[in-house]
């Protein structure tokens, strides 16, 4: 039988505390602080799945809004329950960004960045201006059933830890090298057969799912959305996530997310000051760890090991 | 150049790119045959790797026609060539460096065989190229030649009928090129394959190749055995002037 490696049991051990904090926490802030944790860690790593690839995508934040949308207009308008309207609203967001992609992946680096940026401040224009979708005040009352709520932290994080994995599984299968040949030297991969335009629209389409189910749960969990929660704005938050957290690895966005969402949530209590510390807190760590978190970890594990290795060679001489 | 035949594996007729002012090749008809090394020389800027960006759909002709495998390309699609049978190099190295070089080699058994399947091919690829101890290394922090040697199996893990190799053998040492001639050998010999090959080593061209077609400035010059070439007063012209062709 195969012995799971060390990685995975962390990974399994990290997992399961986050759903039993989720099911034991009763304090309504920290269930929401939670919740913000789970749904930005998501976000996060849909973001580092297309950079994978080579490209900022910076339409998450369209897409996570396309999803919040959907789920809140179905539950509010159509009636739809809870557990189908996130679904469909994943479904919706990921045929819309195939759409997207398949148009705009043509172009590349700063150009599909800037088109994603105005793409994202088109959508949320767009949601202003259709009264059926609350206009610029928004929408309200996208309640899941009473029945689900005390369990929604810990269905929030379950919905989570599900699309980590399937991240983590693509990722270190053939599709995530197809992904990581696409970014350093593509024509390798075209001259070998593989359609990259294609590989490039699955990555798009399933990241944005991730982000489409994010945001369906963000309306449920907020009970309200507006134009202005999906702004580019949270794409850059997503981007401080990644790049606190360290892009090379898995774990980064991940990390990040958790590290930048409790800061922001404790630096509420400096009032008018908490952007200051939360700016301040992402320069420095950019600044004093370029690899971010991970990647200042794993350089301190280097160095002990370079310093064990020095020793022991000292001690042979 | 030569008279057709009904199986070739690529065939070439009236074949020009134009950039802009520049003709940088004109008017190629070739074709290359089951079972051979086909080796283009040519000074440098005859339009070798050109040729090679044309056929395998890199770069669109201007005008001409190319059939792979019996299938008629489409200018500009290397899906369309590569489907087709072709797999190419580059002469900058076609490989990923920041992954392993078992990485590596998988992409090119990604198109062509099953999941399952994938594993056994990297290894047996691996080891016709004397990289099996390389394996899990980073590919980035390979010497070169070895670095040459990852490309060359990226494309022979992709199994095509027509390998076309731009400049495998670029810095490569004696031994590396003798372990590259095999390969190269061994895999013209499997039923109904071919090898395309651009190379400046000379010494390795006039050993290994059955034809050898001769560009200059774009166009044809001659197309012949190694000895034919060897004592043809216009590639020897081509190469080193007047003086030494007379």
């Amino acid at each position: 039988m195969l012995k799971p490696s060390s990685s995975t049991i962390s990974w399994v051990v990290f997992a399961g505390a986050a759903l039993l904090l989720s099911l034991l926490l009763q304090d309504l802030y920290l269930r929401s602080v939670l919740n913000l944790i789970a749904i930005s860690a998501l976000l996060a790593v849909s973001l580092r799945f297309v950079m994978l690839m080579g490209e900022l995508n910076f339409a998450i934040a369209a897409f996570v809004g396309i999803g919040a949308y959907t789920a809140g207009y179905l539950s509010t308008a159509m009636d739809i329950p809870f557990w189908v309207a996130i679904p469909i609203a994943g479904i919706v967001t990921g045929i819309v960004s195939a759409a997207f992609g398949a148009v705009t992946l043509r172009a590349k680096g700063p150009y599909f960045l800037l088109i994603g940026f105005a793409f994202t401040e088109a959508i949320r224009v767009t949601y202003s201006k259709v009264p059926a979708l609350g206009g610029t005040s928004g929408m309200v009352g996208i309640f899941p059933p009473l029945v689900m709520d005390p369990w929604m932290p810990f269905l929030v994080m379950a919905t989570v830890v599900v699309l980590l994995v399937v991240f983590f599984i693509m990722e270190r299968s053939d599709f995530g090298r197809v992904l990581f040949a696409i970014r350093e030297k593509e024509e390798v991969a075209r001259s070998v057969g593989i359609n990259t335009f294609v590989y490039k629209i699955v990555t798009i389409a399933f990241a944005s799912f991730a982000a489409g189910i994010a945001g369906g749960l963000h309306a449920f969990v907020n009970n309200v959305i507006s134009p202005g929660d999906f702004s580019y704005l949270m794409a850059a938050f997503a981007l401080a996530y990644v790049k606190v957290g360290g892009e090379d690895h898995f774990a980064g966005p991940i990390l990040g997310a958790i590290f930048l969402v409790s800061l922001s949530a404790y630096a509420l209590g400096f009032g008018g000051d908490e952007h200051f510390i939360y700016g301040g807190a992402i320069v420095l760590v950019v600044l004093l760890m370029p690899k971010g978190a991970v990647g200042a970890v794993a350089r301190m594990r280097l160095r002990k090991t370079d310093v064990k290795g020095g020793a022991n060679a000292a001690l042979e001489q | 150049m030569q008279p057709s035949s009904n199986d070739a594996l690529l065939r070439v007729n009236g074949l020009s790119k134009r950039f802009e002012g520049l003709l940088a090749v004109d008017n190629l008809d070739f074709e290359v045959r089951p079972g051979e090394i086909f080796g283009m020389i040519g000074p440098n800027g005859a339009g070798k790797s050109t040729t090679f960006n044309l056929i395998s759909g890199f770069i669109p002709w201007t005008t001409g026609k190319v059939q792979i495998c019996g299938k008629t390309m489409r200018r500009g699609k290397p899906l369309v060539a590569s489907d087709a049978g072709l797999v190419r190099t580059f002469q900058h190295g076609s490989f990923v460096g920041g992954i392993s070089v078992r990485d590596n080699l998988r992409l090119g058994t990604i198109v062509r065989k099953k999941t399952a399947e994938r594993d056994a091919a990297v290894v047996e690829v691996a080891r016709r190229l004397g990289l099996s101890e390389h394996l899990d290394e980073t590919t980035s922090n390979l010497p070169h030649g070895l670095q040459r040697r990852v490309s060359m199996a990226i494309a022979i893990a992709a199994q095509p009928r027509l390998l076309c190799l731009d400049e495998p053998l670029t810095g490569l040492n004696d031994t590396e090129v003798a372990t590259v001639l095999t390969v190269l050998d061994d895999y013209r010999k499997t039923q109904g394959r071919a090898i395309l090959l651009v190379e400046h080593n000379m010494k390795a061209v006039m050993r290994i190749c059955d034809r050898i077609p001769v560009l200059h400035h774009g166009a044809h010059l001659a197309t012949g055995s190694p000895e034919d070439i060897r004592g043809n007063k216009a590639v020897i012209e081509a190469y080193l002037g007047e003086s030494h062709a007379a």
